[in-house]
């Protein structure tokens, strides 16, 4: 559509009021991760003077950089299972026909309806009767359980995309059907295999209620959960500025990833939804 | 084709499905086994960890048992239910989960549109309003959550001095809490529910637009009359995706309020006697009711949808 | 390469829609069959039958003698072009052609290079072989996807409507192409199409079918001039055949512009006052005024007005409407419908020689090749004036082209 110049500059500011509205809370936790002494108390949204002591006190702490190591650790691993099996899974899904497909989707469908926390209390439960309670097998597997669906959607309408005859076309040109899988399809849905991964990457990292409620220590304990549970000097003073820290060093990964491959978050989200 | 003639008879659905089975071709048995063996082990990864606990909360919300005292559990058949749903209380948490839900999902609707209505128009700044919108969507809900709470504490946050509110606590009151909550919930989700609604705004043709404009719409009749009766689709999708997860809200209210000033959530109410308390009985019971609350949102959004769009299908015929 | 058999093939879906219907067809070793009809008549279910992308619900496929109902798509070695081409985007032109080759380990490398680039030159792709198929035109992809048909000894070469995506011009250019590649090769093809000129110019013999049911399998030039049925004669030609009424009167036949005698062939057929359907094609009408008078006394002329005329440059074509009660002009609608159509009212389209003059809106005289003349039943559409005989010489002759053919 022909767009006029005035009509232009109004989205330019439209833009720019977005960009100030999703910002601004991230630079205030940044600013208040760098304010020190009389400052975090100053009520005002810069520091007086920018310090790096919060980073070295979070640094320093125990609990958060084992809470760092269990957060990455966990991540990783159960994004790359999850992706993995909900690749193959997808593909049969949008692709196959056999029977059980219906109870599979269904299975899908009721995880992310259920509430987490309905699953955490009973697996409380659970996880302390085996002996996985505090453990990171522990937090990983609901995790796998709980990002599979939505990778499989993704996964899912990613395949769909992919013309049917392409793997007609091997087919008849020879190839098993895991062959064709392996040769044609793989190579062509790694983008959406790789978005998938990031979703997925989001969505584990975020997780709290499984961090609180199945684990007691730094040994399986994640950062989100290692937050809440910052103890300052005393009791009754929340130490709020290495909160910030360290709130801000766990936002680094979504930032980082979020730079890389903003187009291909963006396409992932809206394929899933629009067409799953 | 002809229905009259009785001396054929058409064949029962049953004996051709039969015939059917026997006559499975080499490929379609392969099929089959492969399916089963690429979705298999996800599907086994899925059942696994939420079927037994799934089950094992529906049994349990059938006992009054505590953990502290494995001995003195009875079975107590609907009675936790009973306890519950004639308990105050819980209608108040009902009230405030509801209320977090309609505000923030209607607020998220409006503001999103609006988000996906420059997104998808600018031409200048695309890739930066991209990494914006993802930056909330992206970061960890209860490191948002404390963003927002220090912002608005009377303490730490800025909020206070740059409206001129004084000493004002936002934590001291039941509604103001819940405005904070609210804020904190709409700050990082509107983006998710822009870029939904982005994907159905992209679907709509320029033509329609310009058609539109032809015939002498102005910008607001092309939005109401051409924008969002195309886009009923994305809207409830992203409305259906919203409301599930805004009815489950934990993380904010756990971190800014801790559900004091009566601001708790169902689900909040649900950890909080199983872990906090260990009434598993009562918990497990409170958790199954959540569950069915959502299901039942889910099927009423899943039942107008339907409708709505083969309304909309029929209306193309 | 092989003979391909099909007898009593069937597809039913599981509502109970029967997209092939009993379809019984022989293909012989070295032969073009074209399959051809309206959309969703069953020639691509059919196609994909006999690749094997789609079961058989019931029927025998034999491809070399060998029943293979049950067999993989894969283990019928056969080669398919589709319409969209199914090119690989992730890999070159090389690899797309070799991929068929790559699947069987025991065919070395150098015997892959041999015979990609042997289908490369025949195809002439040698210069984009290490190109990506996003970075080719229309008609190089579709060379790159015969050319990964080509690369195997194979059983038969199906192509599922190849050139529906291309410009008309190159459309052509590729027809040409296949049909010398066939030649050259001499291997067994079917050719799904619903292009009428790709279906004349390419095939052996064409398979004409409708609604999942075979209506008529022969040479191009038997459909042409002897089709089984109203609904062949139709669908064969462009512009189309043209249907009038003509109800028999004695010995006489009254159509609407013209009276003529009832063809003798038919004579036995028909009952005195029964309402026919005569079929004309377009080319068989003349402008009288141009007409050597040799030819005049050999069909029936009459005079009628023009409402819109086309000149062509090297042809020109008539457009007359005429009045059709209302049984007819329902038939005719419903055909037209069956054909991809649509009839808007009941017209003759008469081809005339380009250097006429004749005028819009005003009258002439014409003059019409009353032995081209069909005539069909109007309730089961069977064509009452089909000359067995002829056919069957018309059929003799195809048969013995091939033989000529493939024993070469």
């Amino acid at each position: 559509m022909k767009v006029s110049r005035r009509t232009q500059a109004y989205w330019i500011v439209g833009a720019v009021l977005i960009i100030a509205y999703a910002i601004i809370p991230v630079i205030w936790i940044i600013s208040l991760s760098f304010k020190e002494g009389d400052d975090i108390t100053n009520n005002a949204f810069l520091p007086t003077v920018w310090s790096w002591e919060n980073y070295k006190t979070v640094f320093a702490s125990d609990l958060f950089t084992s809470a760092l190591r269990n957060s990455v650790g966990m991540s990783l691993i159960a994004t790359t299972i999850s992706v993995i099996l909900a690749t193959l899974a997808a593909y049969a899904i949008s692709r196959l026909e056999f029977p059980g497909k219906r109870l599979v989707l269904g299975v899908a469908l009721a995880i992310t309806v259920f509430p987490v926390i309905a699953i955490a209390t009973p697996l409380f439960d659970l996880w302390r009767n085996v002996g996985l309670y505090d453990t990171w097998l522990g937090l990983i597997i609901p995790y796998l359980s709980y990002s599979l669906p939505l990778s499989v959607y993704v996964l899912a309408a990613f395949f769909r995309e992919i013309p049917w005859e392409m793997e007609q076309a091997a087919q008849v040109d020879g190839a098993t059907a895991w062959q064709a899988f392996r040769r044609v399809i793989v190579p062509l849905a790694s983008p959406g295999v790789f978005t998938a991964a990031i979703l997925t990457f989001f969505a584990v990292w975020n997780d709290f209620v499984f961090g609180i409620t199945l684990t007691s220590s730094e040994a399986a304990r994640p950062v989100p959960a290692a937050l809440a549970f910052f103890q300052g000097a005393s009791q009754f003073s929340q130490p709020t500025a290495p909160i910030a820290a360290a709130a801000v060093v766990v936002t680094i990964p979504v930032v980082i990833l979020v730079l890389l491959f903003q187009r291909k978050i963006v396409a992932g989200l809206t394929n899933g939804a629009v067409k799953g | 084709m002809s229905i009259t003639t009785p001396a054929a008879p058409p064949r029962k659905p049953t004996e051709t499905r039969a015939a059917r089975r026997i006559r499975l071709t080499d490929r379609a048995r392969k099929e089959r086994n492969l399916g089963w063996m690429l979705a298999g082990p996800a599907f086994i990864a899925m059942v696994a960890v939420t079927g037994y606990p799934i089950l094992n909360a529906i049994w349990l919300s059938l006992f009054d048992f505590r953990l502290t005292d494995p001995d003195g559990r009875t079975f107590v058949f609907l009675g936790n239910y009973a306890t519950i749903l004639t308990d105050g209380l819980f209608w108040k948490q009902f009230g405030v989960t509801a209320i977090i839900t309609v505000v923030t999902v209607s607020v998220e609707l409006v503001l999103g549109f609006g988000l996906a209505m420059v997104m998808h128009r600018a031409l200048y700044l695309r890739t930066a309003l991209r990494v914006a919108i993802l930056v909330p969507y992206g970061i960890i809900t209860v490191v948002s959550a404390y963003a927002w709470a220090y912002a608005f504490s009377n303490t730490y946050g800025f909020v206070n001095s740059l409206f001129g509110l004084g000493d004002f606590d936002w934590f001291g009151g039941t509604w103001s809490a819940l405005f904070t909550v609210c804020v904190a919930e709409i700050w990082k989700t509107t983006p998710f529910m822009s870029l939904l609604l982005l994907a159905g705004l992209a679907q709509i043709p320029d033509d329609y637009l310009e058609a539109a404009q032809v015939d002498g719409a102005t910008a607001w009749q092309r939005v109401k009359r051409v924008i969002l009766p195309n886009m009923k689709a994305a809207i409830m999708v992203a409305l259906l995706f919203r409301t599930l997860d805004a009815f489950r809200i934990f993380d904010s209210v756990f971190i800014m309020t801790a559900g004091a000033q009566s601001t708790e959530t169902l689900s909040f109410l649900a950890y909080r006697q199983t872990i906090s308390r260990v009434m598993v009985g009562l918990g497990s019971a409170v958790s199954v009711i959540l569950a069915i609350l959502v299901v039942l949102i889910a099927v009423l959004f899943v039942k107008v949808f339907k409708t709505d769009l083969s309304q909309q299908r029929g209306d193309k015929k | 390469m092989a003979a391909i058999e099909m007898r009593n093939i069937v597809k039913e879906y599981g509502d109970g829609f029967k997209a092939v219907n009993d379809i019984s067809l022989d293909i012989a070793d070295g032969e073009f069959m074209i399959l051809v009809g309206p959309s969703g008549c069953g020639k691509s279910t059919l196609l994909r039958m006999i690749v094997g992308l789609e079961d058989i619900t019931s029927g025998d496929m034999v491809i070399g003698g060998e029943r293979v109902n049950e067999k993989a798509p894969r283990d019928r070695n056969l080669s398919m072009v589709f319409q969209n081409y199914a090119l690989y985007p992730h890999l070159t032109v090389f690899e797309n052609i070799a991929f068929p080759l790559r699947l069987n380990k025991k065919v070395s490398e150098d015997e892959i290079r041999r015979r990609v680039k042997e289908a490369a030159d025949m195809l002439e792709l040698n210069e984009h072989l290490d190109r990506k198929p996003a970075n080719l035109s229309g008609g190089q992809r579709q060379r790159v996807a015969m050319g990964r048909a080509i690369v195997r000894q194979v059983n038969a070469f199906l192509f599922d409507e190849p050139l529906s995506n291309l410009d008309a011009k190159l459309r052509g250019q590729m027809r040409t192409e296949i049909s010398r590649m066939q030649r050259r090769l001499g291997t067994t093809t079917v050719y799904v199409t619903h292009d009428q000129t790709e279906a004349m110019t390419l095939g052996d013999r064409v398979a004409v079918l409708r609604r999942g049911f075979l209506q008529q399998v022969a040479s191009p030039r038997e459909l042409y001039e002897q089709p089984v049925n109203m609904f062949v004669a139709g669908f064969i030609g462009s512009p189309p055949m043209n249907f009038l009424p003509a109800v028999v009167s004695g010995q006489r036949l009254k159509l609407p512009f013209v009276e003529v005698d009832v063809p003798a062939i038919a004579a036995d057929k028909v009952t005195d006052g029964q309402l026919l359907i005569a079929g004309i094609r377009p080319e068989h009408f003349e402008d009288a005024r141009v007409l050597d008078e040799s030819k005049r006394a050999k069909g029936a002329t009459f005079r009628a007005q023009v409402d819109v005329t086309e000149w062509l440059g090297d042809s020109q074509y008539a457009y007359i409407p005429f009045e059709a009660n209302a049984e007819v002009t329902k038939q005719l609608a419903d055909l037209a419908a069956e054909l991809d159509g649509e009839a808007l009212r009941t017209q003759l389209i008469i081809s005339i020689d380009a250097m006429s003059r004749l005028r819009e809106g005003h009258e002439g005289e014409f003059w019409v090749d009353t032995r081209r003349m069909h005539l069909f039943d109007p309730g089961s559409g069977e064509n009452l004036t089909r000359d067995e005989a002829a056919a069957a010489d018309l059929a003799s002759l195809e048969e013995e082209e091939l033989r000529e053919r493939t024993a070469r």
